[in-house]
């Protein structure tokens, strides 16, 4: 290598967490998303769809390089991880073949009931963690902005996963169209669907007009809003409404992002 | 000038785009990858009109050691502690002229 060693900006005796973003494809056609074209909701054209095989992830990913990190958080930048195919397979080889614990992002709205199971069984709850965007309590709230997702599936989804021990955080973010309904949301999140925490956040990336104007995938013009809650409102800060105390209790919770950050899978 | 802390660094967390390029976070990565898959990072007439987001010395020397800097070619202790990382990005936040990017999103007194 021609770049000479010095010293990072890293400090990789604590071993850094590796931000990855491992597929390109989605199932949603989230408005505000990088990926989206807000012009019928599609992937925009310049980006290349990719998805990372078990194959290219343990080639780039060597026991030596896994045993160089703490933590996978597995966001979703240009897509969703769990389009990746081999998706199962690469968490299982993390799980197996290292200490690395694993949080990952999803729409939830792909798959079946069975993969979620499986899901569910491979990670300890201190190993790894689901967020799924949840955003309504009914399908036509969930998917004004989650467009493309099928609530009942999401739902499904996300029950097989808690059912089978998996750790599933809910990601609310706030619009104009479902302000109202937050404590209803976590409601629903942790007594259905057995979630273990959840972080609700305003959407950031409207412009000054609070408003923006879309094509949907049907060729229908729709807006989307800003929420007009300030941002010290204390929905942002709501308790968790019932958990699983007898776990959080014994096993910590390790996994538990304190924020999240501003451009995570919106 | 500009007081930059990188707030990424600051967790100790970095990230790994879908094509395997290691960047120091998701802003200056979402610009690269772009600039990458569209082929601006080294169109003349955008270089010719000292776009400063793709001409800013970090950015044109990242494209320089772009194999170097690839997880699917290098090991990751190598790449975290490669010249880029190292001196290239620290250097220009000490600078009069660090990316606008850094400047936007970390400047402490911003």
């Amino acid at each position: 290598m021609s770049g000479k060693n010095t010293m990072s900006i890293y400090d990789l005796s604590k071993k850094p967490i590796a931000w990855i973003d491992i597929s390109t494809y989605c199932n949603a056609g989230c408005p505000q998303c990088h990926r989206t074209d807000p012009n019928g909701l599609g992937k925009i054209g310049w980006l290349p769809l990719i998805q990372w095989s078990l194959e290219t992830f343990k080639k780039a990913w060597t026991i030596e390089n896994l045993n160089a990190i703490s933590q996978f958080e597995i966001c979703g930048t240009w897509g969703d991880p769990l389009m990746c195919k081999d998706i199962y397979k690469i968490c299982e080889y993390i799980i197996k073949e290292s200490d690395v614990s694993i949080l990952m992002n999803t729409n939830g709205g792909m798959r079946d009931d069975d993969f979620w199971w499986e899901l569910g069984l491979l990670g300890d709850k201190n190993r790894m963690q689901i967020i799924f965007d949840v955003e309504g309590i009914n399908q036509e709230m969930h998917s004004h902005y989650r467009r493309k997702v099928n609530f009942e599936k999401l739902k499904q989804n996300i029950q097989s996963f808690t059912a089978a021990g998996g750790n599933a955080l809910a990601h609310v973010i706030v619009f104009k169209h479902n302000e109202d309904y937050i404590e209803q949301i976590l409601d629903m999140c942790y007594n259905e669907l057995d979630m273990t925490h959840h972080v609700v956040q305003l959407s950031n990336r409207f412009g000054e007009s609070g408003k923006e104007e879309y094509i949907d995938e049907k060729g229908n013009p729709f807006i989307l809003e800003e929420s007009s809650l300030p941002v010290g409102d204390p929905r942002f800060e709501l308790p968790a409404p019932h958990r699983d105390h007898k776990w959080w209790k014994e096993k910590g919770h390790a996994l538990v992002l304190p924020h999240l950050d501003t451009e995570r899978n919106m | 000038m500009a007081c930059i802390e990188c707030i990424w660094a600051k967790d100790n967390k970095f990230l790994v785009n879908p094509d395997g390029q290691v960047w120091p976070c998701c802003y200056l990565s979402n610009q690269g990858f772009k600039f990458k898959e569209k082929g601006q990072w080294n169109d003349p007439d955008i270089i010719a009109r000292g776009v400063n987001d793709i001409v800013n010395p970090i950015m044109q020397k990242y494209w320089e050691w772009e194999d170097e800097l690839n997880i699917n070619n290098h090991s990751l202790a190598e790449i975290l502690n490669h010249e880029w990382f190292a001196k290239t990005l620290p250097d220009s936040w000490e600078g009069d002229n660090p990316h606008r990017i850094c400047v936007m999103m970390c400047d402490k007194d911003g």
